[in-house]
């Protein structure tokens, strides 16, 4: 890490933040996109640099910790630019690059977990507070109070759960065990993902709250917890040393996938039945990361990725949807083909990206228990019938000729496009994944 | 002054926090906590843990006040609205026996478990996990999205009073990362108090 890494991860995005708030909108976007290209630079410059010491504190980036940033580089800029396209009235260019700021510092604080922790806990804070505030309804309000009240009690159950763990290694053998230290911080992380049955935000979020704000929620917050549970792991490895606790983390995951699908199936609000069919796909990341295999982490990592470009897709669309239903314009299918895309391929209908996502997972489950695959692979079929009956409640007549689509139109149909076929990217950028999660000493060597 | 000259207030100004109605009540009592932990932080680690708590405390009642007001002020039809919107607690509501109860249950079960399992060896573990339990309770038992609020304040209090315990000597980062965590807890607070309130005060119902 060198001092103008730094600079470039946390602050200049802090001072793009403030100047958004104050710079027209053009001006504003263009200077948070900027910050966004500052946080690629600021990664790309980083690798291979020493530790920089600070206050006693040494700060460096993991392989693992600059793909995350990398990624999450490249998801807010997609979201810029759809807000942008949109022409939408919220404050994300000003609260954005304090939050990719926010997730930076987190990434940094590679031996300090408590920090680490806090830091993403401020970039839950300010997702929160842009869900509160992006739809003037009263409902997206209650779907922002809900997620900061459920994201800040997974927050202090993470920070407390790394309290534990210092206990725990202090004191190995004493009152704090580590099945009491995993089972804390599986209850803070399954609150920021959304995980069953502490799931309660993330359906409401998609059915209520504003596009934005969930995708932050969703797509820049849950990689960046999956970076915040590896380099956990990395600095605590005796955390997976208990074959029968891992063994009910993988339990948790296949009933998570299991309970999103099924109630992605009740009839209801086509929005919330999507977002169940989100929640049983955060299954696959569960399972393959406690397997704690290098495939299995991979395709975890992997999966948690393409969820999160379907997710936006997803939002973008059903969000637009909603909209073109309160229009002028004639219907045309193109936001409804968008939707149906970016379902098969969060299911991982083959050949779609998905299933490359899916397949890593499945393999690396199938090892551990053959049955245990079937069962996730069983389950992401019942959320494939869930997605696509609520998507048939949405469809409405599309008499021919259809007009050509607007700009936003173009902009979600690319989304979902990128989301199904972004396996089709080359083998190193996939490699660059798998190398940094060969670097994590404690996965096993398969 | 030794350390039970401090938990003891600290334990009733938090039942009063717990329990009470009034808001300004409640707005000192939470300031008044901040502070009685920073006191004893000052007698069990260092001073500029103790500055930073009590700095942070006074912060946080800062931003929850405009916020509290606003939801209190107003007609006698207003204030009615307000608290059918936020399901907030009004001057004659039967919950303050239960959460007093809850209170004391709470100061009992951390009394107990304190015993039992003394996680820090060495320290009085009865203050943290008293509170903790007792924003546990908040979060549970209320359906008061204020009171929900302030169990989420006691709770990062709680982890931040066991994590001194097991470190005594915090870092510069591990301080300043807390506090602005905390800080913007209760800014996020307050700002999702006045949007429930201001955006359900357009239905005539309060729906």
């Amino acid at each position: 890490m060198t001092p103008v890494a730094l600079a470039l991860l946390i602050a200049l995005p802090l001072g793009a933040g403030a100047g958004a708030a104050i710079l027209p909108r053009r001006w504003a976007y263009g200077t948070a996109a900027l910050s966004l290209v500052a946080t690629t630079v600021g990664a790309l410059i980083s690798r291979g640099a020493p530790p920089l010491s600070i206050a006693q504190t040494e700060l460096t980036l993991t392989p693992i910790g600059r793909i995350e940033l990398l990624f999450v580089a490249v998801m807010s800029m997609a979201l810029l630019g759809y807000h942008y396209v949109a022409a939408r009235a919220a404050p994300l260019p000003a609260l954005l690059p304090p939050l990719v700021a926010a997730v930076s510092a987190g990434a940094l604080f590679v031996g300090d977990l408590l920090v680490a922790a806090s830091f993403l806990q401020l970039a839950v804070l300010i997702a929160s507070l842009l869900m509160i505030a992006e739809q003037p309804e009263w409902g997206a309000s209650v779907a922002g109070a809900i997620y900061l009240v459920l994201s800040a009690l997974g927050g202090v159950a993470l920070l407390f759960g790394f309290v534990l763990a210092d206990v725990q290694r202090l004191s190995p053998g004493g009152v704090v065990t580590i099945p009491f230290v995993v089972a804390t911080l599986t209850v803070g992380l399954a609150l920021q993902w959304g995980a069953a049955p502490l799931h309660a935000w993330l359906p409401n979020a998609f059915q209520r709250a504003g596009p934005a704000a969930t995708v932050l929620a969703i797509s820049l917050i849950g990689p960046a917890t999956l970076g915040l549970l590896l380099q956990a792991l990395a600095v605590l490895p005796q955390l997976v040393s208990d074959e029968r606790v891992n063994r009910f983390l993988t339990l948790g995951g296949l009933f998570t996938a299991a309970f999103g699908a099924l109630a992605s199936l009740a009839p209801g609000k086509p929005r919330r039945a999507l977002g169940y069919v989100l929640v049983s796909d955060l299954g696959f990341v569960l399972a393959g990361t406690s397997t704690y295999t290098r495939i299995g982490v991979a395709g975890a990592a992997l999966h948690m990725a393409h969820r999160s470009l379907a997710a936006f897709a997803l939002l973008a669309a059903a969000h637009e949807l909603e909209h073109e239903h309160r229009a002028t314009e004639p219907p045309a299918p193109y936001l409804w083909t968008a939707l149906l895309v970016a379902i098969a391929a969060l299911t991982g209908v083959p050949p779609l990206a998905g299933f490359a996502a899916d397949w890593a997972v499945l393999q690396a489950l199938s090892l551990v228990d053959a049955r245990l695959a079937i069962g996730l692979a069983l389950c992401a079929v019942v959320a494939l019938v869930g997605g696509l009956s609520a998507l048939a409640r949405l469809r409405r007549d599309y008499p021919a000729p259809w007009r050509a689509p607007n700009r936003i139109e173009t902009y979600v149909m690319g989304s979902a496009a990128v989301s199904a076929c972004w396996a089709v990217v080359p083998g190193p950028a996939l490699g660059a994944l798998h190398a940094a999660v060969t670097q994590l000493t404690f996965l096993k060597p398969f | 002054m030794n350390e039970l000259t401090v938990l003891v207030p600290l334990v009733l100004v938090a039942s009063l926090l717990s329990i009470s109605v009034d808001w300004r009540l409640a707005l000192v009592s939470l300031w008044l906590v901040h502070a009685l932990i920073a006191a004893w932080l000052w007698i069990v680690a260092t001073p500029e843990v103790a500055l930073a708590k009590l700095i942070t405390g006074s912060t946080i009642a800062a931003l929850l006040f405009p916020s509290l007001r606003t939801l209190h002020s107003g007609s006698p039809s207003e204030r009615r609205q307000a608290r059918r919107l936020l399901d907030v607690h009004g001057p004659r509501t039967t919950d303050e026996p239960f959460m007093l109860l809850g209170a004391l249950l709470a100061a009992a079960a951390a009394i107990a478990i304190s015993q039992a399992f003394p996680l820090v060896e060495g320290a009085s573990n009865f203050a943290w996990y008293w509170l903790a339990l007792l924003g546990l309770l908040l979060i549970v038992l209320s359906r008061d999205v204020i009171r929900v609020g302030l169990g989420l304040l006691l709770l990062m209090n709680a982890v931040d009073l066991v994590d001194t315990m097991v470190a005594r000597n915090q870092g510069l980062f591990a301080i300043g990362a807390r506090s602005t965590v905390a800080i913007g807890l209760a800014l996020s607070l307050g700002l999702s108090w006045t949007f429930l309130h201001t955006r359900g005060s357009r239905f005539p119902d309060g729906q």
